[in-house]
């Protein structure tokens, strides 16, 4: 990656360069800030404000605002507090592209305004959250080994499923928005930087925040209400539900700004050219997920405020004793939940059909009708929460109303598979990993949505509702088709953006374990729940054990295909580091004719873009992206 | 890892005016964020109202002091239309959006005073917790506008001592005077629209209950 | 030319392999599968289950089929060098006819599931005031079960038997079971999977779901909603016994409960988890 600067800087010693604005500030004063505010916290409660937790013997008001001023002291350490002082003293906004306290790595390990280094950090981030919650992953699968317990306790198995849960919808919700988006985002539309870069970096952050937020949870005794954190299981908890609702708030907040600035971004800063109808479709991917996170989430925060005040100052919205409702949590949270799934698959259906043109060597095939698709995906996903209410006797009479719905929506799902096959269609098909990975999505997620019919079918959804038939069915929609499409950016454009490529074989290995373990391990789940076992339980009857046995030792097998990737990681971009090509994958996509490392600035030339966003197919064509007064690209564009 | 420099000596500015677009399109979208925040609280309203659990929607006498509740509003309002003249009127912009930060400022402290003469508490019954958690809600946000409002204050009382400056930097139009207008627009957008929420608020809270 | 080869082709290899895995998989895997036959309830979601796989195995292997086709037929036979493919960017009348077809899938699936449900209920839960309810076997009436559950137990009341409470159930052949599911503290699920009834347990909500038994059967009961620490063992069994078995069972609870009932709140729909009127 490239320096920030040209100019060369006088050697200063490491000791100096870490005092300043950095992470390494951020975490004293978030240490500082927890203290304070749990000191804080103890001489504000009350004796009557411990309605919840009398007998715990814990104070949430001093656990939330340790955690709120403990947030606060990370980003004033980053200094993200620095511009907003700044402009309360009145002096003229800034736009801070490419604004760094630090330079060469460490940047990296602090406020980053370029867009470049915001992704790179995300995508570390996302991914050190991402194994942390794998790893919860593979503790609940040793504990189903058998069917009663055995290794752990009822409540840290809870806490792991809960834990695993949340971490993966909180943190994977940005895996491709946050690091592939942010890079992509301002080089596909022509300009070189967010429109809102200080925001940009504020997501990622705040994003960190939350996880280490909800590591905490271990301290207090974890929670047991997974990550759907029904209440009034919720207002029952320790203060490590605490824990779950300052991760949420801030995942909420952090998914909110991230949706912002895409829209924003996409709404005014598109180069000459780049009209709507020329956007490319990861880009639409990402916009209607986008236009998702902004509304959704603010719902989630809004419900979090109210059962975070539920066990703080004793309001009562989800205790049916006092007026309030149990259904009230299920409603709000899925009014958000359900976007929410959409936010996690729309990202993977634009990665997709943003990829297979490049290995079929043809045009993206209905590019209207996967736009259609996206934003159908995207609108019908506000009317469907319920079904996730089918049995809980709430609306009962709606029921058929959420049947259609559902069962609507995947008619644009539909769109998004018809734009892939056609584009297969008479292709030139070419076996990368990237490829690869995207055809995994296609199988996975076509299983993913079959399975869908039995969960939005009430009839059958008596059957399956609650089971680990519905747990198999989001993971394959999920992680079938969030996760591989993560790994199909990563093949695909992390060598672009580190400058260094993935060693094939590992790669190889890893896909092939990964899609092979994943159906071994949820195929199986599907017949699991099925035969009769709810989600989320810690025994099981006895004649599914050799059920699970399997499962759990596939799940190892991907645990271990996961830590092949790992080492590939670490061994290809860390120690053997063998320089990429420019265009491995011979794209006329605009992010591969920049030249490598890609300069700090994009482009010299803002660029205007060619009438065709999908230049391939017969007869041959070359992209041209020609910005005013001369060649927008500096060097090393331009090949067919 | 080395630098890479540019190959060309001059970076092309982006457009001009991509920023102050940027604000009036950012300021919007957070409108709509900000709208489904509070969709949340009305929809807990009128569901726990319609659902009356254990007779438990008010338990006691649960009726907040509309004294205080017609303060508030009043002051939003006001407010919200002294920062509208403000952004229409550069002249007296500085003096318009100060008395707009005091009514807002007003409007939080007169939030807090009535907070502890409410005659009831969180947990009498369904009312009261949507009552307290949707103006403590409304009230931490206010407190951001707040924020958003003095920094326009500041800018305008800078802008008016130091006059324009317009340093180019890396490329790119750091102060300009008509992103300063954007940046006052927008905020003025913002806190009308907030106050409207308000006034919602204060129908739902206070008039309907 | 060439295209409608590939396509006539690709037609072939999909129906040869789908039309004998579509009826095995309705006529032979189907019909037997799980939760069995044990009441009215169970039949029909087997029955439906197994329209829904014949329609999804349909759905699956022409997607999957084509997939392997054209990654088949398709792929690049000379890898070392990039030749373009054709420039075809979409074909209106092929993307009419699919949202055509899906959507014809879709109102498909979604009536037959509405006339289901509203034939007898399925056995899921319905709320306070069920529209779908099974008219009882001729000749017998209904029989009211309460299911309340609480942090880590299911217990059992018979209104019509003087509001006895059961720590287990019994219910008896051939009779229209009307289950009233609530809860004293936080969200359960009553999961009878024999009989085929699934009904979130609410605090403070009735939640009324039907099964309508055939002959005797064993069923287990389990807790499908997470419910705290002791969720996973928040299970019991029942069973479906004949009418005079249940007459002397039912007698029995009421003699072994009736001294602890009259320490019992009087029989109601709702229960509410805390005290009214905090101050
Ligand atoms: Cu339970």
């Amino acid at each position: 990656m490239s320096a920030i600067a040209v100019t060369a800087r006088p050697q200063t010693p490491l000791w100096r360069r870490l005092l300043g604005f950095n992470v390494l500030t951020g975490i004293v004063l978030a240490v500082g800030g927890y203290i304070l505010g749990h000191f804080i916290g103890d001489h504000i409660h009350g004796s009557n404000l411990n309605y919840y937790s009398a007998q715990a013997g814990q104070n949430d008001i001093a656990i939330f605002l340790g955690y709120l001023l403990g947030v606060v002291g990370f980003l004033v350490g980053l200094g993200f507090a620095n511009y907003p002082l700044r402009r309360m003293l009145g002096h003229p906004p800034t736009l801070a592209e490419k604004e760094s306290e630090a330079h060469g790595t460490l940047r990296y390990f602090s406020l980053s305004t370029d867009h470049k280094v915001v992704a790179m950090q995300y995508l570390v981030g996302i991914g050190f959250f991402f194994f942390v919650g794998g790893l919860n992953a593979m503790l609940i699968r040793t504990e189903l080994l058998q069917p009663n317990t055995h290794v752990f306790g009822a409540n840290q198995y809870l806490t792991l499923v809960g834990m695993h849960g949340t971490m993966m919808m909180g943190m994977m919700t940005s895996s491709i928005l946050g690091p592939f988006a942010n890079w992509l985002l301002p080089l596909m539309l022509g300009t070189r930087r967010m429109a809102f870069p200080r925001v940009e970096a504020l997501t990622f952050w705040l994003l960190m925040a939350a996880g280490v937020v909800l590591i905490t949870t271990v301290f207090w005794g974890g929670f047991q209400t997974g990550w759907t954190g029904y209440q009034p299981l919720g207002g029952q908890g320790t203060a490590g539900f605490d824990a779950y609702i300052g991760f949420f708030i801030l995942v909420g907040i952090s998914m909110c700004f991230l949706g912002f600035n895409l829209l924003a971004t996409a709404i005014t800063m598109r180069g000459p050219g780049m009209t709507w109808s020329r956007l490319p479709i990861f880009i639409w991917g990402v916009l209607t997920t986008a236009i998702l996170m902004l509304l959704a989430s603010p719902m989630l925060a809004a419900a979090l405020m109210m059962a975070a005040m539920d066990r703080t100052v004793q309001t009562t919205f989800f205790d049916p004793g006092y007026g309030g409702s149990s259904y009230l949590w299920q409603n709000l949270f899925w009014v958000f939940g359900h976007p929410e799934v959409y936010i996690v698959a729309l990202p993977g259906f634009g990665i997709v059909l943003e990829l297979l043109p490049v290995f079929t060597r043809k045009p993206l095939w209905g590019y209207r009708i996967a736009v259609a698709g996206m934003l159908g995906v995207a609108f019908l996903s506000w009317f469907v929460w319920q079904h996730h209410l089918f049995m809980s006797g709430i609306n009962a009479d709606l029921r058929p109303f959420y049947m259609l719905s559902t069962e609507l929506i995947s008619i644009p799902t539909g769109f998004i598979f018809l734009a892939a096959m056609g584009t297969l269609w008479r292709g030139r098909i070419r076996f990368t990993i990237p490829m690869w990975f995207c055809i995994a999505w296609a199988f996975n997620f076509l299983i993913g949505g079959i399975s869908g019919v039995f969960l939005s079918d009430v009839p059958s959804d008596v059957l399956t509702h609650g089971s680990f038939f519905s747990m198999a069915h989001f993971h394959y929609t999920i992680m079938g088709g969030l996760v591989f499409t993560f790994f199909a950016a990563i093949y695909y454009w992390v060598p672009r953006m580190t400058g260094f490529k993935f060693n094939e074989l590992l790669s190889k290995i890893h896909f092939w374990s990964l899609f092979i373990a994943f159906n071994a391990t949820f195929g199986p789940l599907f017949a699991v729940g099925w035969l009769g076992q709810p989600r989320r339980v810690v025994t099981y009857p006895a004649f599914l054990q050799g059920l699970n046995i399997w499962v759990s030792i596939s799940a190892y097998v991907l645990g271990l295909s996961m830590l092949v990737f790992l080492v590939n990681v670490v061994w290809s971009q860390l120690f053997k580091r063998e320089p990429a090509e420019a265009n491995p994958w011979h794209s006329k996509s605009i992010e591969f004719q920049l030249p490598t490392p890609v300069p700090v600035h994009d482009f010299d030339r803002l660029p205007a873009f060619d009438p065709d966003p999908y230049p391939y197919g017969e007869p041959v064509q070359v992209p041209a992206y020609a910005g005013g007064g001369g060649p927008a690209i500096a060097s090393g564009g331009g090949e067919a | 890892m080395e630098a890479s420099a540019p190959t060309h000596p001059r970076i092309e500015p982006e457009p001009p005016e991509w920023q102050p677009r940027n604000l009036r399109v950012g300021v919007r979208l957070l409108a709509g964020a900000e709208a489904f925040f509070f969709v949340s609280f009305v929809f807990a309203y009128f569901y726990l109202r319609s659902l009356d659990l254990n007779r438990s929607w008010k338990i006691g006498h649960v009726s907040p002091p509309i004294g205080y509740g017609i303060g508030i509003v009043v002051a939003l309002v006001v407010s919200a239309a002294l920062l509208w003249l403000a952004s229409r009127r550069p002249q007296t912009a500085l003096p318009l959006s100060a008395g707009a930060l005091a009514l807002a400022l007003a409007a939080i402290v007169l939030q807090c005073i009535q907070y502890t003469t409410l005659g009831f508490g969180p947990g009498n019954g369904a009312f009261a917790s949507v009552f307290i958690g949707w103006t403590a809600t409304y009230t931490l946000f206010a407190l951001f506008c707040a924020y958003w409002i003095e920094t326009q204050v500041a800018s305008l009382w800078r802008l008016g001592r130091e006059g324009v400056q317009r340093p180019v930097r890396e490329g790119v139009p750091t102060y300009d005077v008509p992103l300063a207008r954007a940046g006052l627009e927008a905020c003025s957008f913002f806190w009308i629209y907030y106050a409207v929420l308000g006034f919602i608020a204060f129908v739902i809270l206070y008039v309907v209950t | 030319m060439k295209e409608v080869n590939h396509f006539r082709r690709f037609l072939l290899w999909y129906l040869a392999t789908t039309i004998p895995l579509t009826l095995i998989v309705v006529l032979v895997l189907a019909p037997g599968m799980p939760p069995g036959n044990g009441t009215v309830q169970a039949s029909a979601v087997v029955a439906d289950n197994t329209v829904f796989l014949g329609v999804a195995s349909v759905i699956f292997m022409a997607v999957l089929v084509y997939f392997v086709y054209s990654l088949i037929a398709f792929r690049e036979r000379n890898p070392s060098v990039v030749t373009e493919g054709p420039a075809i960017r979409g074909h209106p009348q092929i993307q009419l006819w699919w949202i055509v077809v899906t959507m014809g899938i879709v109102l498909f699936l979604t009536a037959y599931g509405t006339i289901r449900l509203l034939e007898g209920g399925s056995g899921g839960g319905q709320g306070p005031n069920p529209i779908a309810v099974p008219s009882p076997p001729a000749g017998t009436k209904p029989l009211q079960v309460q299911v309340i559950a609480q942090q880590w137990q299911f217990t059992y009341r018979y209104p019509a038997y003087g509001g006895v409470e059961t720590p287990s159930i019994e219910i008896p052949t051939n009779t229209l079971v009307e289950f009233h599911v609530t809860s004293l503290d936080v969200i359960h699920s009553f999961w009878a999977y024999q009989l085929n009834v699934k009904a979130d347990a609410n605090p403070g909500v009735d939640n009324i779901a039907y099964a309508q038994t055939k002959g005797p059967l064993f069923f287990n009961v389990r807790c499908s909603e997470l419910c705290g620490l002791w969720h996973g063992y928040m299970f019991n069994s029942g069973r479906v016994v004949p009418r005079a078995q249940f007459a002397s069972w039912i007698a029995l609870q009421q003699r072994q409960f009736g001294a602890a009932r009259r320490s019992l709140p009087p029989y109601t729909r709702q229960y509410f988890p805390t005290p009214l009127r905090r101050g």
